[in-house]
């Protein structure tokens, strides 16, 4: 069989080619992430090298046990509890709301999406300092309830939208069917479209999670308690003045601060992106 | 009193007229089949029926009671959907005990009644498994388990046979007709295909753009269409349409369609000479003649079934179709002719289509 | 069974919550804060008064405001664009049945867990001047010569940003994107296959303008909400002069917390909020095309 030089490229160097690219690319895009890891369990001699270690000589877990203390819990702590009430009360509200949306016709429906959309798109510091004052005029600065309040407020639309996409497609005959088997709106919403729609559900909580726990200038702004300080407040605060130099102990600080929403994050990443996908492409 | 009644039901969506002055008895005991084409406003009538959508004028009584504003729950209705509408993330078993749940029915009546239900639909090996491992005809057997637990005083079908494939579409028509008989039921069935309407009915009720046109049997339906529409909507295949002047001679009136074609009509019917009319002649009743008449055409194709030939052929610019037996040695092409009992030929009125009958 | 007439009280009860709280939180805030603009509001101060446009018309002659205007404009975009390019080929290439694209995909987006503030710190600490891992690499190879100030030099400072912010978003339109691509059936191509085109064409010509609406919608999506993000210039500017690096955003919220000047800040919010619904409702109409 003849070979020629095109075939020989079709065949083995365009699939190796890919291969090659695609692992590359990924490599390259991790690497932050993997230098992140690295340094945490580095000596702290070996930390400047040259060249760079990517694949540290030794490794000691030290930095770890130096770093944890009350305070690297205290903050873990604030942000879990934040994160996890946002994250529920987004996405049920979200869902509620996204199902009103979806199902029944009321009049200015595609105005009241696209302001939905749209909020997303105003400026936060904006946002910030109306409810800055309304807080503080409610008594609830300084307080954990305000970190959540703010959450869901920016988080909702994208709940919504997400939600109510995903419910478009869920068909209407399997509500009607319930509802001619004598069932109250109640039960269809939460035991029959709550079910079906688990993957736009994960999904927005998963997002709601996120996005709180990322969450800076609320946490700057809202609270001055050093005991009600989220993750981020407590990191860019000790950040500035404990750990200027050391960087193991700041990459350790990093990695520990990242494990949860990382596991939470490898259970439900299926479907998580189903959710999302469903989410956004077809809206 | 009938047993469901509806009573000047009109229907408008946003300024659409979809349902126009519907008036219509249903007895007990009677699968009435509602059929039409798309569009025609049957669907929304079955969903008026059940409760699923309110009517803007008139009101329905089932069993002497005014159930006009009920929802579907106090209707004691039961419904199959077009696309089943199982429910998903439960198991054949849950999805039939569902009603039954909700109407807080004991356990072990509940267990009889699926019990029951599943055999009597042969559902028993499935009952652990979920809808999506289902095929469409277990599905559709699931939908139909579900309706009849709950002992409903009518059961609606919509379209319940489209998503099946043709095989099975003419054995689920027998098992729903029998369950029917079975349960001693009555039902409300909608369809836009005429054969299960004609097999499957004891009333058939024909409707288009959101109007009855003619209730009856299937064959007082088929033996006496009010109109063109009814007519051409019943009977497979679709009736033969010829229009042409009406021409008197010596006593026999004929209709002439063109210089070919003359076509002797019924004398008991009074037309005036000249006058421009549309015939309907069944397929049935076309036959192909060994004698030379003035109704020749030529063919054009010719399908087999197996156990009947149809016979195309072209008359003018129309295409006629003959049905006659498998045995008939005929080819593309060949000119024959045709002929057809007077008696059997429909009269239309080519203005108001309807039919002329004296 | 969905009439709005039978159902009110249940419609009520399920939009309640939300109206609540974006009729409280979010409708109340902007209106409140484009009154604020017109006027000098301030936590400092017990009583405000209105003061027209007086707010605007200091803007406008800000030199400052215009820097960070421009820089906020080009570091976002830059990033948008390379991030959507790089995005794409991933995408492209990842849509190939590789062996491991699922783990590559996985991987890629699992970046975007980690948090902002630890990568704004890590960032920072990449790209030390004398520490950092960037400089370090490139001057150990032998690619330059002097370690690069990336973090206090006007242009390098802002590529740095851009770097980051196109870092960030690649996870989130790679992702779409291949859902996108995954969406295209197969019978289009096929087609184009069968009149002659090559993989290039049909690419170009076939599966791209069919993602567009999309993918383009998603850089929409991704560009807006690094309009928002603060930490990334918050961490990187402590401690420096930072005009070169400064965004919008930051500007803003330094304005009404740091200088407690709300009235000026909720000028520049509105001004913003202006720009990107313009921007926004004309990008939209000149993308999106019909399928």
């Amino acid at each position: 069989m003849k070979l020629s030089l095109a075939k020989i490229v079709e065949r083995y160097i365009i699939p190796y080619g890919l291969q090659l690219s695609a692992f590359i690319s990924t490599l390259f895009l991790i690497s932050p992430i993997i230098w992140m890891v690295s340094t945490s369990v580095k000596n702290e001699a070996d930390v400047f090298n040259r060249p760079p270690e990517w694949i540290p000589s030794e490794i000691t877990f030290d930095s770890y046990f130096r770093i944890m203390n009350g305070f690297v819990v205290n903050i873990l702590y604030n942000s879990i509890l934040i994160a996890l009430l946002a994250a529920i009360i987004a996405t049920i509200v979200g869902a509620l709301t996204a199902y009103a949306l979806s199902r029944f016709a009321i009049p200015g429906k595609s105005t009241i999406m696209l302001f939905f959309l749209s909020s997303l798109a105003f400026p936060i510091p904006l946002l910030m300092m109306s409810m800055y004052i309304l807080l503080m005029k409610l008594g609830l600065l300084d307080t954990l309830t305000s970190m959540v309040i703010g959450h869901t407020v920016i988080t909702l639309p994208i709940t919504v939208w997400l939600m109510k996409n995903f419910i478009d497609q869920i068909p209407k005959e399997i509500e009607e069917a319930a509802f001619v088997e004598g069932a109250s709106f109640f039960r269809i919403i939460f035991f029959i479209v709550f079910p079906l729609s688990m993957p736009a559900l994960t999904a927005s909580a998963l997002f709601v999670f996120v996005t709180s726990w990322n969450e800076l200038f609320f946490g700057l702004s809202f609270i001055s308690s050093p005991d009600l300080r989220t993750v981020p407040v407590g990191i860019s605060q000790s950040f500035l003045q404990d750990f200027k130099t050391d960087w193991t102990g700041m990459m350790s600080l990093a990695v520990i601060v990242t494990i949860p929403i990382g596991i939470i994050f490898i259970f439900l990443q299926k479907s998580f992106l189903r959710g999302m996908i469903a989410g956004s492409v077809k809206g | 009193m009938s047993y469901l009644e509806l009573n000047n039901i009109s229907k408008s969506f946003d300024k659409v007229e979809v349902l126009k002055n519907i008036n219509l008895n249903i007895e007990k005991h009677e699968f009435c089949v509602l059929v039409g084409p798309s569009g025609c406003g049957k669907s929304t009538l079955l969903r008026i029926i059940a409760g699923l959508e309110y009517p803007s004028i008139g009101h329905l009584n089932l069993n002497n009671n005014n159930v006009t504003d009920l929802k579907p729950r106090d209707r004691n209705i039961a419904m199959v959907f077009q696309n089943y509408a199982l429910y998903p993330h439960l198991t054949v078993r849950n999805n039939m005990e569902f009603g039954l749940k909700l109407d807080k029915v004991p356990k072990e009546k509940i267990n009889d009644l699926v019990n029951e239900a599943a055999q009597i639909l042969k559902l028993e090996p499935y009952m652990k498994r979920y809808p999506k491992q289902l095929s469409g005809g277990q599905r559709q057997r699931v939908a139909m388990g579900r309706a009849i637990v709950r002992d409903p005083s009518l059961f609606l079908f919509d379209e319940p046979l489209s998503n099946l494939d043709a095989k099975l579409r003419t054995k689920m028509r027998t098992e729903i007709k029998s369950l029917h008989f079975r349960l001693k039921s009555t039902t409300v069935y909608v369809t836009h295909d005429q054969i299960e309407a004609m097999t499957m009915a004891d009333k058939i009720v024909v409707m288009n753009e959101g109007e009855i046109i003619q209730v009856g049997t299937p064959l007082e339906l088929f033996d006496n269409p009010k109109n063109l529409f009814v007519a051409s909507f019943l009977g497979s295949p679709e009736i033969n349409l010829l229009e042409g002047n009406v021409q008197s001679h010596n006593g026999k009136t004929s209709l002439l369609v063109n210089e070919n074609v003359m076509i002797p009509l019924p004398n008991k019917i009074k037309l005036t000479e000249g006058k421009k009319i549309i015939i309907g002649i069944r397929p049935q009743s076309l036959k192909i003649s060994k004698l030379k008449t003035d109704f020749m055409a030529r063919v054009s194709i010719l399908e087999t079934t197996g156990t009947s030939t149809f016979v195309f052929s072209d008359v003018g610019d129309k295409v006629l179709c003959a049905e006659t037996n498998r045995d008939l040695d005929l080819k593309v092409g060949d000119i024959i002719s045709l002929k057809t009992d007077p008696e059997e030929i429909f009269l239309f009125d080519p203005e108001t289509s309807e039919r002329i009958k004296n | 069974m969905y009439s709005l007439k039978q159902n009110k009280l249940l419609l009520l009860c399920l939009c309640l919550p939300a109206i609540f709280i974006v009729a409280f939180f979010i409708v109340y805030p902007i209106l409140n804060g484009v009154y604020m603009s017109f006027t000098n509001a301030s936590p400092l101060r017990p009583t405000t008064k209105l003061v027209g446009f007086e707010n605007y018309r200091y803007l406008f002659q800000d030199d400052v405001y215009w820097q960070v205007l421009g820089n906020t404009i080009f570091i976002i975009g830059t990033a948008t664009v390379i991030a959507m390019l790089v995005s794409l080929g991933l995408a492209l290439l990842l849509n190939n049945a590789i062996r491991f694209s699922g783990l590559y995909r996985s991987l890629i987006f699992q970046t975007w867990v980690v948090p902002w503030i630890v990568i704004a710190i890590l960032w920072g600490w990449l790209f030390n001047t004398d520490y950092g891992l960037v400089n370090g690499t490139l001057t150990h190879y032998g690619i330059i010569e002097k370690e690069i100030d990336w973090l206090f030099n006007g242009k390098a400072a802002q590529w740095s940003i851009i770097l980051c912010f196109a870092w960030r978003s690649i996870p989130f339109l790679m992702v779409i994107m291949l859902a996108a691509l995954q969406g295209v059936p197969n019978e289009v191509i096929d087609a184009a296959e069968v009149d002659g085109a090559g993989y290039w064409q049909k690419t170009f010509k076939v599966t791209l303008p069919l993602i567009q609406n999309i993918s383009l919608a998603a850089a929409l999506m991704q560009a807006v909400r690094m309009f928002q993000e603060m930490t990334l210039p918050f961490v990187l500017t402590e401690g420096g002069p930072m005009n070169s690096t400064m965004v919008l955003s930051m500007y803003s919220y330094n304005l009404a917390f740091d200088s407690w000047d709300f009235a000026l800040a909720a000028t520049v919010g509105t001004l913003w909020l202006i720009m990107l619904v313009a921007f926004g409702a004309l990008y939209l109409k000149t993308v999106v095309r019909e399928v």
